[in-house]
């Protein structure tokens, strides 16, 4: 009957803050499952995209959770380190082939991380602006750090010293911008790239003779103990040097790519010694155990969704209850024109189906916005 | 047209008994039904209707015995044969007034809403004054107008029959008369008989006849006009 929707379009027309209530409850509860269950699986889908992505990863013995994560997404404390040795060691297996990374500093509060040119082949990195790493002292931002620091290829950036009250410690860095990288969608628009040795230049390992601070005034500043730090210029990039063996240089994790399932397993064998003080583990498989405890605390969550959609159906039917009761006179009216029981049914029916769906679009609209506007969030979830 | 017998409407144990032996009204008649509160006439107008079931006796309005209807039938009957104006006027509050006098047709899949229904609303607004009125909601109304939205509604159909509860109740004497007049010369061109309940007895002159339930066997209630 054409009527039906008629009147049930009219009577929500008219009756718009009642709607608007109606309409705000069921939404919301349509809308807050929807946008978790969205959020948990593209948290998922990165996390385990970039954990298949990566096939191994030594560190120092720890936290499996916290290398995993810090290897792969830069986030939280930086575990302990182990030594460049490391990577001799698997180099002289040939059983895999290895990209180093040392990530324990920051730079205009974001972690820098000392890497080699495999890495942003691995990674499918490109520059969008600027230029690569061209010579020691340089970095590239990520997207998202280029972005939130407003800086271009050319601009410096001073990295931040490892212990603010230790004045007997390295130098902070100056780094010249040399670009800046892709968006990617992952964890490598947060950081800053720079190579290995650039990191151990701001970890105090190497450093130059000359215009070792940023010029004459700087040089005073720095005698009065204020702020001093290093930088490499074209002068003085010559004058650079490491102190010590480099197999004693430190890193953070190192990835490790096996040429076969054989070479993986043999690889791993190794590091199965009680007196081992590495470990090498399978990211997929440790962000699997972590999607695991997220997984359980979503049931919970989903429990409490259940319930709270229980509770708010309930209200819908007593909203409804209380509306039939309130629009006695009007039904009675249209039962004494001829209006059948079913038709007044189907009139109120209409009502609440109407207010579903656009209760049902709305919640698909928001979480979508939610979902198009936080998708950078859910690398920031991962500490 | 309108044949009672042996009629009894009871409401359950409350008391209230409304008993009429014997009525006849004729096709086109115009009937005016009086008594004190609580005597019946709203009874009888929905008896009449089929909206309520008698306890005993018949009723017949045209060639349907109303009284032995089924639920359904009941319906039907009132779809096609009856026109309703009731006191507070009840307009459905989120319809505008041109919906308003459609009414019957949105609700009722027997009644077949075409153009040519279109066109009969808007000669029937334009008589009763309402053609600049339709888009209006009630609420926007004055009391007059809205009482002229419910004439049309009622007329929308062309019933055989116009039931009117006190629909001037709420109207001054003078804008009662009018409306009465407009109720009555519109059920003139159809040919409808009125049954017309007040408690104004200044508008009795304009019936061809007066029924006066204190007349019947009914009993009052204190709970007020049934």
């Amino acid at each position: 009957m054409p009527g039906t929707f008629l009147l049930a379009r009219r009577y929500i027309a008219y009756y718009r803050g009642r709607t608007a209530i109606l309409v705000a409850a069921i939404t919301l509860t349509i809308y807050l499952p929807l946008v978790t269950h969205w959020a948990i699986r593209q948290f998922q889908e990165q996390a385990m995209s970039r954990a298949r992505a990566t096939p191994l990863i030594v560190g120092a013995k720890g936290s499996r959770f916290g290398l995993a994560i810090h290897a792969l997404h830069f986030r939280g404390d930086p575990p302990e380190s182990i030594t460049m040795a490391e990577i001799d060691r698997i180099r002289a297996s040939k059983l895999a082939t290895v990209i180093p990374l040392f990530a324990r500093f920051r730079a205009g509060g974001y972690v820098v991380v000392g890497t080699t040119p495999e890495y942003y082949v691995f990674r499918g990195l490109a520059v969008s602006e600027g230029e690569s790493l061209g010579r020691l002292g340089d970095c590239v931002l990520g997207a998202s750090v280029a972005q939130q620091l407003e800086l271009h290829p050319g601009d410096r950036l001073l990295s931040e010293p490892d212990n603010l009250f230790d004045l007997s410690g390295p130098s902070p860095l100056n780094m010249r911008v040399a670009g800046i990288l892709e968006p990617t969608g992952t964890a490598d628009d947060d950081v800053i790239f720079a190579d290995l040795k650039t990191t151990w230049i701001i970890q105090g390992i190497g450093h130059g003779h000359e215009g070792a601070s940023g010029g004459d005034h700087q040089h005073k500043a720095s005698r009065a103990n204020l702020a001093q730090y290093a930088e490499v210029t074209d002068d003085n990039l010559q004058t650079f040097h490491f102190h010590g063996t480099s197999e004693e240089f430190p890193l953070t994790a190192i990835i490790a790519r096996p040429d076969s399932e054989k070479s993986e397993a043999l690889l791993m064998g190794r590091y199965l010694s009680p007196d081992e003080t590495k470990q090498i583990l399978k990211p997929v498989e440790v962000v699997d155990e972590l999607m695991e405890i997220i997984l359980q605390a979503r049931q919970l969550f989903d429990l409490g969704m259940i319930l709270l959609a229980a509770a708010t159906l309930l209200l819908v039917g007593l909203v409804m209850l209380l509306s039939l009761r309130l629009r006695q006179r009007e039904m009675n009216t249209m039962f004494r024109l001829g209006c059948s029981r079913t038709t007044i049914f189907r009139i109120q029916a209409a009502e609440l189906a109407i207010a579903l769906l656009l209760s049902s679009l709305l919640a698909v609209v928001l979480a979508w916005g939610s979902m198009s506007v936080s998708a950078s969030l859910f690398r920031l979830w991962i500490v | 047209m309108i044949e009672i017998s042996d009629l009894e409407f009871q409401y359950g144990d409350a008391g209230f008994r409304l008993c009429i032996p014997r009525l006849s009204i004729g096709q086109g008649e115009k009937v005016a039904i009086v008594g004190p509160s609580g005597s019946g006439k709203t009874t009888l107008l929905m008896l009449l209707a089929g909206v309520q079931v008698a306890s005993r006796g018949t009723i017949r309005v045209a060639d349907s015995i109303v009284s032995s209807l089924s639920d359904a039938d009941r319906r039907r009957f009132r779809i096609a044969n009856i026109g309703f104006v009731f006191q507070e006027f009840e307009l459905i509050e989120y319809l505008s007034a041109g919906e308003n006098i459609l009414l019957p047709y949105l609700i009722n899949r027997y009644l077949k809403l075409d153009a040519s229904v279109h066109e009969f609303a808007g000669d029937l607004a334009k008589s009763m004054g309402l053609s600049d009125k339709l888009a209006r909601f009630p609420g926007r109304l004055s009391q007059g107008e809205r009482q002229r939205v419910a004439i049309c509604r009622a007329m929308i159909t062309s019933p055989d029959v116009v039931l009117a509860d006190e629909a001037t109740g709420s109207l001054d004497p003078n804008t009662a008369k009018s409306m009465l007049d407009l109720l009555i010369s519109r059920a003139d061109a159809r040919g409808a008989t009125v049954l017309f309940v007040t408690h104004d007895h200044s508008l009795l002159d304009r019936f061809d006849r007066t029924i006066d339930l204190v007349d019947y066997h009914a009993t009052a209630t204190a709970a007020g006009d049934r």
